[in-house]
């Protein structure tokens, strides 16, 4: 679904509205990248085992095998692949990258720490989440390990100026580039919403319907939405 | 020192029973019931509160009470169906392989050969592995792209390239029917080898004597004698399969589409990522039923009719 809707954004269609409902069915753009997916499926220019890999890290790291004409990373595995001669023959290198096609626009996703709403020691909790996933010291703790130690993308700009972060990250990707495209990186509000988990793991099942060609694409796409309008 | 409290044999009986009884109601019974309460309550824990119990510091919600409202809704979900034809297929080919393949490595093993203690011993590996080992050992050997079995297909020039086992949906179904089968017929061997070192060795000998055989001392003497066995074998198969769920965890997550979804597996992703525990649960009472309901078929057709008249 995150590479769907990197696609799609790249096409410049909107996966959903305001109100956070699904409008797949109403753009052109994501007509065009599912019938896109479909001849590439077709005729073979993925990993044929794609649809059942089981994490979406899986499925990039079956384009890792390079047989494919279709390629796709996450950034954060460039460290991997561009930065540690250990894990990569590639390494050590710094990455060629290239805006994503079309708008430029792409899926940015992030991890974020919620509280309950039951949460005993409140204070402490936000404390906690605070250090976890923002700055509760002004000194960017965690964000800056996250980044030297995995090279994640991160939601805050100022880590792309960080001097500790430019000198790591300037070894193995191009950090122009990458804080250009995190400009392009578009909030998904849907996540927040109680359905979007349900949502996700059945959409999945009718995107993949759309790529193997057991249903069309505008009848899947029509799917898509409809499944939102029933769990909302 | 006597208490002085003078007790019947079957209160005596009783009272010593009490402490397991206690614990099996604690640890069995109460979950069963509690479970059986949610499937005809409203549980969606990302939507609902309410009131609740606090049991030694733990919250165990009481949810708003739906009857029956959760089993008609999931059966009126075609996936809730088609997960089952494709369950009553998986469960049907499970125990089919697991029980021939375990009773024909039981049979061998009855042998005597040289290395029969170490083969006895080896067998039991894949049954010891846990299912996510399994799960993995079998995505090393099956991947399309690393697999060492289309690495060898390939090599053998049997193949031009790779088989991509997991592309469709019924043959990613068949691989997690063989797979299975590889971790469970072991066991199957063990109860069966364990029945037939338990028949007389002089029924044989008078067999042989008669002229019968090997497949007619199979067939009229080793056979009947495992109908116990065979009865435990597919029970205990049929369970297991209706309750399989760590490799499609590990193997497919239920895809592609909804193509390896099994009722288990359906109602695991209803109460664990979607937070419906009320039709979660009821999904996995269903099976609960479609599992008794087999074994009582099992025992009026393996069991019950081989049973001595009274």
């Amino acid at each position: 679904m995150p590479q769907f809707m990197s696609d799609c954004f790249s096409e410049g269609a909107q996966v959903f509205d305001a109100q956070n409902r699904v409008i797949v069915d109403q753009e052109p753009g994501a007509a065009r990248t599912m019938e896109r997916w479909q001849k590439m499926y077709r005729t073979g220019l993925v990993n044929p085992e794609v649809l059942t890999k089981t994490s979406s890290t899986d499925v990039h790291r079956l384009f890792w095998a390079g047989r494919y004409a279709y390629h796709t990373n996450h950034s954060y595995y460039l460290k991997t692949i561009a930065g540690e001669p250990q894990n990569s023959k590639l390494a050590p290198k710094k990455a060629r990258m290239a805006m994503y096609p079309g708008t430029g626009a792409t899926y940015m996703w992030t991890d974020s720490y919620v509280l309950n709403a039951r949460t005993k020691a409140l204070e402490d909790a936000w404390k906690l989440t605070r250090f976890l996933g923002g700055n509760l010291n002004g000194d960017w703790y965690v964000q800056r390990q996250w980044c030297l130690i995995a090279g994640l993308d991160n939601p805050y700009p100022e880590m792309y100026e960080h001097p500790e972060i430019v000198q790591s990250y300037d070894r193995w990707v191009d950090l122009k580039l990458l804080r250009l495209q995190s400009t392009k990186g578009k909030v998904i509000g849907a996540y927040k919403e109680p359905w979007y988990a349900e949502y996700d793991t059945k959409a999945l099942a009718i995107v993949h319907d759309i790529i193997r060609g057991g249903v069309t694409v505008p009848k899947g796409l029509k799917q898509l939405a409809s499944l939102q309008k029933s769990l909302a | 020192m006597t208490l002085g409290v003078r007790l019947s044999e079957g209160r005596f009986a009783l009272l010593l029973v009490l402490p397991a009884l206690l614990a099996i109601f604690a640890v069995v019974m109460l979950p069963l019931l509690y479970s059986l309460w949610l499937s005809f309550t409203d549980v969606n824990v990302l939507r609902t509160s309410g009131p609740a119990l606090e049991l030694f510091g733990v919250r165990v919600p009481l949810f708003r009470w739906v009857g029956l409202q959760n089993y008609v809704g999931i059966f009126d979900d075609p996936l809730y169906w088609s997960s089952l034809w494709r369950t009553l297929y998986f469960v049907g080919a499970f125990v089919l392989e697991a029980t021939l393949v375990g009773l024909g490595m039981a049979l061998i093993l009855n042998e005597r050969f040289a290395g029969r203690p170490l083969l006895r011993s080896l067998l039991l590996i894949p049954w010891s592995l846990s299912r996510v080992v399994v799960g993995l050992l079998w995505i090393g050997i099956l991947d399309f792209e690393f697999g060492a079995f289309n690495g060898l297909l390939y090599n053998l020039h049997l193949v031009d390239g790779s088989i991509a086992f997991f592309k469709d949906g019924f043959s990613a179904l068949n691989v997690l029917v063989s797979v299975y089968a590889w971790n469970q017929a072991p066991f199957a061997a063990l109860l069966f080898l364990a029945g037939m070192q338990s028949i007389s060795v002089d029924v044989y000998s008078a067999a042989e004597v008669d002229g019968a055989g090997y497949w007619q001392r199979f067939g009229y003497l080793t056979l009947p004698a495992l109908r116990p066995i065979l009865f435990l074998v597919t029970v205990l198969a049929t369970v297991n399969a209706f309750l399989m769920l760590d490799l499609i965890y590990v193997l497919t997550m239920g895809g592609p589409a909804h193509d390896t979804t099994t009722v288990a597996w359906l109602g695991f992703q209803t109460a664990f990522t979607f937070f419906k525990f009320g039709p979660g649960t009821a999904i996995l009472y269903t099976l609960t039923a479609l599992c008794l309901l087999l074994t009582l078929v099992y025992y009026r057709l393996i069991l019950a009719r081989f049973e001595p008249a009274a």
